[in-house]
């Protein structure tokens, strides 16, 4: 029997205990990934429910009224912005809430965009929209303010 | 005299109720994770730091080492590589906390799956939290070493 106060460091099986359990996740992983075939590959994740590319955007502004909210920081916004759209933001929620209201009809589709694909802001201020603003069409264009076309965005600048 | 076995010393219950607490945390944020890979994916996505592919691969495997950490956890056999486990996995993530915040980003944590984003950033917050957990699982890794049976 070991004597007390002896420590009882054992490096080799507790490395291989971490590796046991790390072989045990990844055929964890294996097993998530065979029973989520569908919403996400290899190539990433597919659009969501409320996310639309800019083409798809685009196609929809040809059948009903489209609101663009812009979710990016101000001076972002200031910079350059979707023609007509709204700042919306946490920064200036109120503010920016009460004239996307203003201009808002039951027949328009809103559509939130930040900065990229890699932002998660619009769909913050998408969820909010529907949850408190109890808006019925809110949707997120998916790769946002990048995915818009380079000569687009350059048209969007305000003049000197 | 011998003394009490280590498992029913004051060490033994602290180290079994802190080993406990940070199961449930693994178990829920893991399970959280698994159940929404795409959405866990889009989070990964906000820290700009990984190629698309690697995301993807992220997205399955992380949920399933928090499963595996906090049940090994649970048992004194796997306790300490449990902790160990964890701690290695809150290091990384604290690095990825700090990595980001040092660049400006504006992150969804996606630390319990999706849902969890703040407005804006709230890093001091996500720090705290994973240097709480740190502690906790090095506390836990500590205690179960002198609980842990002679390996062979």
């Amino acid at each position: 029997m070991t004597p007390i106060g002896t420590p009882t460091l054992s490096c080799r099986p507790l490395a291989r205990d971490v590796a046991v359990l790390v072989l045990a996740a990844a055929a964890l992983a294996l097993l998530l990934r065979l029973a989520h075939p569908a919403e996400l590959g290899w190539e990433g994740a597919p659009l969501a429910a409320d996310e639309l590319t800019f083409a798809q955007a685009q196609a929809l502004a040809k059948s009903q009224p489209v609101l663009w909210v812009d979710a990016r920081p101000t001076a972002q916004f200031a910079a350059a912005h979707f023609p007509g759209a709204v700042h919306l933001a946490q920064e200036n929620w109120d503010v920016g809430f009460a004239v996307l209201m203003e201009r808002w009809t039951p027949d328009c589709a809103v559509i939130v965009y930040c900065d990229s694909a890699a932002c998660s802001v619009s769909r913050e201020v998408a969820a909010r929209l529907r949850e408190r603003g109890g808006l019925p069409q809110v949707h997120t264009l998916h790769g946002g303010w990048e995915s818009m076309p380079a000569d687009f965005r350059n048209a969007s600048r305000p003049g000197p | 005299m011998q003394a009490a076995p280590a498992h029913k010393s004051p060490r033994g219950w602290l180290s079994r109720l802190g080993a406990a607490a940070l199961a449930a945390v693994l178990l829920a944020a893991g399970i959280a994770k698994a159940a929404d890979p795409a959405q866990f994916f889009r989070d990964i996505e906000t820290y700009r730091a990984f190629p698309t592919a690697l995301a993807v691969a992220l997205a399955y495997f992380v949920p399933a080492l928090e499963i595996i950490a906090g049940a090994a956890l649970l048992h004194p056999r796997w306790r300490r590589a449990g902790a160990l486990l964890a701690l290695m996995m809150l290091t990384m993530f604290l690095m990825l906390i700090t990595v980001s915040w040092a660049r400006g980003l504006d992150i969804a944590c996606g630390c319990f799956g999706g849902g969890e984003a703040a407005p804006q950033t709230n890093y001091p917050w996500l720090v705290a939290r994973n240097l709480g957990l740190l502690a906790l699982a090095a506390a836990v890794f500590y205690a179960s070493r002198s609980a842990a049976p002679d390996s062979p």
